[in-house]
């Protein structure tokens, strides 16, 4: 009785363990795609007519190679692109397009900054309560960048191991600027001279931003898309903008 | 599924197989195998499906990831004392949307997920003396640990806590062979978490127990 009782109880204790490891829902890159707006909920965008935009997208990168920064500027390339797909998108809105040698001083000035960071998280697991970490995928489980904590359950035996893993995020950020403060402030920092303080700089109005951000694939083509699709998106999160 | 045929098998071959006949009937044809001083333990496999403001608000996936184990103590009535701890994780994840707030929207994949491990303490009433089905009627009051995740996109909010909760129930046990020292449980619990933070007021779930019980 002894011996089949506890041979019983191992053997459906193992069968109960096994099936009831952490499990992460499936998921495709695509699925941590986000793009976010924010607007001053007190100003009228109906007042604006004429926008220009910067002439190229501002890039900050702590893993981007010389040849990869000199694609994205180079003629046709992703900077010309993002560039062409915001102004579009403003110009469907009703806005008009003004260029420097106009002569017009634009309501707004649209900024484009993209960013390509690398992100290192930590993984870990217990090695025998949650399964193996190849089940939860390339991309496992990950904590935000804003909480570098990684992840523990108070049981968690000593033995177990953990490991780290880096990836790649793009985040194009366009902010939406009014034009006469972003005059002042140029106006600003080409009467201060060379060493201009930061603290006497006059205030940029910011009426509007989105940001677009993702996990960097090595296809061009499925960034590309993602890219564009997160443009459209901040757009349409965002009725208010209309001429 | 595999492994759930196999723990099927074993509860079935181990409900019929005879036990040690110690026993004999009694007058009025009962044998004493059950309801006399002794433990129960208990394996359940459970299967939660959220109700409340869990379900509206967080998951509303039924889980069929969960496992049980308990130990009653059984007094010479039909009333026992005893403890268990149980394992369960719900998760669901919503297809790619926008979500307004005050001053924006934010467009992405969200992903939701609870975990819980109750450790509590039980109390059971058995009203019917039979030789094949044993129903009881009990309560489990614990402490619970609580893994909750918010997750948008690649961001996520994880909130672990202990929180307090307690769990209504009814079942029966069931012995094929009245002689056999092993029996078939399947039981019924509310389970309600003290949860109460931001659009919250509860984490709860029904949830079936179906599982095998050791009698000694």
């Amino acid at each position: 009785m002894t011996k089949r009782f506890l041979l019983a109880s191992l053997v459906m204790l193992m069968v109960v363990l096994t099936s009831c490891y952490k499990q992460q829902e499936e998921a495709v890159l695509t699925d941590y795609d986000i793009t976010m707006t924010n607007y001053d909920t007190d100003f009228d965008f109906k007042t604006y007519n004429t926008f220009t935009i910067r002439d190229s997208v501002l890039i900050i990168s702590d893993y981007l190679t010389d040849a990869q920064i000199a694609k994205f500027y180079k003629a046709g390339g992703g900077n010309e692109k993002i560039l062409a797909k915001i102004s579009q998108e403003f110009v469907a809105l009703g806005y008009t397009k003004v260029s420097a040698g106009d002569g017009v001083d634009p309501d707004f000035v649209v900024n484009p900054t993209a960013t390509f960071m690398q992100q290192t998280d930590y993984y870990y697991s217990p090695g025998w309560w949650w399964g193996y970490p190849g089940y939860w995928g390339y991309y496992g489980y990950w904590k935000s960048e804003k909480n570098t904590d990684y992840y523990y359950y108070p049981w968690y035996p000593s033995w177990g191991y953990s490991y780290s893993y880096t990836y790649e995020t793009a985040t194009l950020i366009i902010e939406m600027l009014n034009g006469d403060s972003v005059k002042e402030y140029l106006d600003w920092l080409e009467e201060s001279g060379p060493n201009p303080d930061p603290s006497d700089a006059p205030k940029v109005q910011l009426n509007w931003n989105a940001t677009i951000s993702g996990i960097a694939s090595t296809t061009a083509d499925y960034n590309k898309s993602r890219t564009e699709n997160g443009i459209e998106e901040a757009f349409n999160q965002s009725p208010y903008l209309k001429k | 599924m595999k492994k759930i045929f196999i723990a099927l098998t074993l509860i079935m071959v181990l409900g019929f197989s005879t036990g040690v006949k110690a026993q004999n009937a009694d007058a009025t044809g009962f044998i004493k195998t059950y309801a006399q001083p002794g433990g129960l333990l208990s394996f359940d496999w459970i299967i939660g499906v959220p109700v409340g403001t869990m379900s509206s608000n967080f998951i509303d996936k039924t889980s069929t990831r969960g496992f049980n184990m308990e130990y009653r103590y059984l007094f010479n009535s039909p009333i026992s004392v005893g403890g268990g701890f149980s394992w369960q994780g719900f998760s669901q994840k919503f297809d790619r949307s926008t979500y307004e707030f005050e001053s924006g929207a934010i467009t992405s994949t969200r992903f939701n997920y609870l975990y819980t491990l109750p450790l509590y303490v039980n109390f059971h009433y058995y009203p019917v003396k039979s030789n094949y089905i044993y129903p009881f009627v009990g309560i489990n009051v614990g402490a619970y640990w609580v893994d909750k995740q918010d997750q948008i996109g690649r961001y996520y909010i994880q909130d672990e806590n202990w929180q307090f909760g307690f769990m209504p129930e009814v079942g029966a046990l069931f012995k094929f062979d009245p002689y056999a020292d092993f029996g078939v449980t399947v039981k019924v619990r509310y389970n309600y978490i003290l949860y109460n933070e931001g659009r919250y007021n509860d984490l709860s779930q029904l949830n079936i127990y179906l599982g095998g019980t050791f009698v000694f």
